[in-house]
């Protein structure tokens, strides 16, 4: 089961990822997010610029069956989007990891990021 | 899951690691794999569906036809053993859909009422009560449970030999064989907008019949790509575009004669062609690839607030949202562009009629 929750990042219980690289984080959906959504066909990025806070509603990604939220598991400003995804969201789902990163957030409150979960603590909690 | 009815075939679908789910009441597949793979499996070839949770309910008796044709809104007299009514409905007396179905003389005082799952109960009880006030020698029996119904559908299915490519459309035979299992009804129908057969069996061939078309390598489907297969036929779904609430000409669903003498909802029909229509059926789509149309979603002309979607979602064909949903009738205009309201935005729509796909 380790390659479903990678051990270099950390994640929320609302099934995001966060790779941190010192003071910016790339974020994506895990794996047993986009298995339960399935089917992904659209998503709506963030804009550049946008500042969220830790729990705030970052993008939207809809499949067949319905429109999720993915929150944002970091507190700081939106620097990048991954634009491939909006002419193909498909990534999403075949590839959540590496392709499939939604979002570069330059943190500003690295003292938050504690309390994300380990790989080891995520596959706990969904399993 | 709890009061749930399965399907016959369950078993069958776990084997072959559906995700199952409920649907009006019923637990059955959602999808076997993918249903953006399935619903265009059917659209460029063929696939499998396990409609067990359709309702079946057999009239027969003296006065069944009389009763059917006061109950339904197509002429029944017109029919032959052999021959369907499909679709047709029954209306309540103030013109709402009780239910849309489709109607199977088997024999001389035998019929077959094919329904929505939904609604299987209340078409017992509706056509009971109807004839017992009526006075009519029938009885009405639901076999739902003790049978099976598998649908065959796609572009290509005449190219299943051992399907009766013979039997034209609104015909069905009884009886059959198909790959060594016999078969109570095979119909030449569908709800996906392509050609078809839809099966009839008990239980345990229903079972073996479903085995043999997956040896036969027909690709199974599940619930999900029947509803986006339906929305891009333009066909209407109880309980979103039609219910006791609304009738057939806002829905402008032409399962209605007027040329027949009487039938329950007739009179209602009758005084709302007189006085006009408050909102009408209307089939949207995306101008953009974007966010989805869903069910519930608001519909504006501009600023003004015009109606509310009644089904959506992703059109595989299309490649973006598609949607159904009632408007008022000033701003419908075939052509003509609305918006819908999605999270807060509104998006260009198409008001265009169906199908959807490629024909």
């Amino acid at each position: 089961m380790e390659n479903l929750y990678p051990k270099d990042r950390k994640y929320t219980k609302e099934h995001e990822w966060a790779l941190l690289e010192k003071d910016v984080a790339i974020v994506g959906i895990t794996w047993y997010a986009q298995s339960k959504m399935k089917d992904i066909v659209y998503i709506e990025l963030p804009k550049l610029g946008k500042k969220v806070k830790k729990g705030e509603v970052l993008a939207v990604i809809e499949s067949v069956k319905t429109a999720s939220d993915v929150y944002s598991p970091v507190s700081g400003e939106v620097i990048e989007v991954n634009k491939d995804l909006e002419r193909n969201p498909e990534i999403l789902n075949k590839d959540p990891y590496n392709k499939g990163w939604i979002a570069k957030i330059k943190i500003t409150d690295l003292e938050e990021t504690k309390q994300l979960l380990s790989a080891e603590e995520y596959q706990k909690f969904v399993s | 899951m709890d009061n749930l009815i399965s399907t016959p075939l369950k078993e069958l679908h776990i084997e072959k690691g559906a995700q199952l789910g409920e649907f009006a009441g019923w637990e059955v597949a959602l999808f076997f794999t993918n249903s953006i793979e399935e619903s265009l499996a059917v659209r460029n070839e063929y696939g499998l569906f396990d409609v067990s949770h359709m309702g079946r309910i057999i009239v027969k008796g003296k006065d069944a036809q009389n009763i059917l044709d006061y109950l339904t809104t197509k002429n029944v007299f017109k029919l032959k053993p052999g021959k369907i009514i499909i679709p047709t409905a029954m209306l309540n007396e103030k013109g709402g859909f009780v239910d849309d179905l489709s109607l199977f003389m088997l024999e001389e005082e035998t019929f077959l009422i094919i329904c929505n799952a939904i609604n299987r109960v209340k078409m017992l009880n509706w056509i009971k009560s109807n004839a017992s006030k009526k006075n009519a020698k029938v009885e009405a029996e639901d076999i739902t449970l003790k049978t099976a119904m598998i649908a065959i559908q796609g572009r290509k299915i005449e190219n299943l030999d051992f399907l009766p490519s013979k039997l034209e459309r609104e015909n069905f035979i009884r009886d059959e064989e198909i790959l060594g299992v016999h078969t109570l009804l095979i119909s030449r129908s569908g709800w996906t907008g392509e050609n078809g057969f839809e099966i009839v069996t008990n239980v345990e061939e229903g079972k073996k019949l479903w085995r043999r078309f997956l040896e036969k390598g027909i690709k199974p489907c599940g619930i999900v790509s029947r509803d986006i297969l339906r929305l891009e036929a333009g066909f209407l779904l109880y309980g979103n575009e039609i219910s006791e609430e609304i009738d057939p000409v806002s829905a402008r669903y032409w399962i209605f004669s007027l040329s027949k003498e009487e039938y329950i909802g007739k009179n209602a029909i009758q005084r709302i062609i007189e006085n006009g229509v408050q909102m009408l059926r209307a089939c949207l789509v995306m101008k953009d690839k974007g966010p989805l149309p869903r069910k519930g979603a608001q519909i504006y002309a501009g600023k003004t607030l015009i109606g509310t979607v009644t089904s959506g979602g992703y059109s595989p064909s299309l490649d973006r949202g598609l949607a159904m949903g009632y408007i008022n009738p000033s701003f419908f205009y075939l052509g003509g562009t609305v918006q819908i309201k999605i999270r807060e935005n509104l998006y260009d729509a198409r008001i265009q009629e169906p199908p959807f796909f490629k024909k």
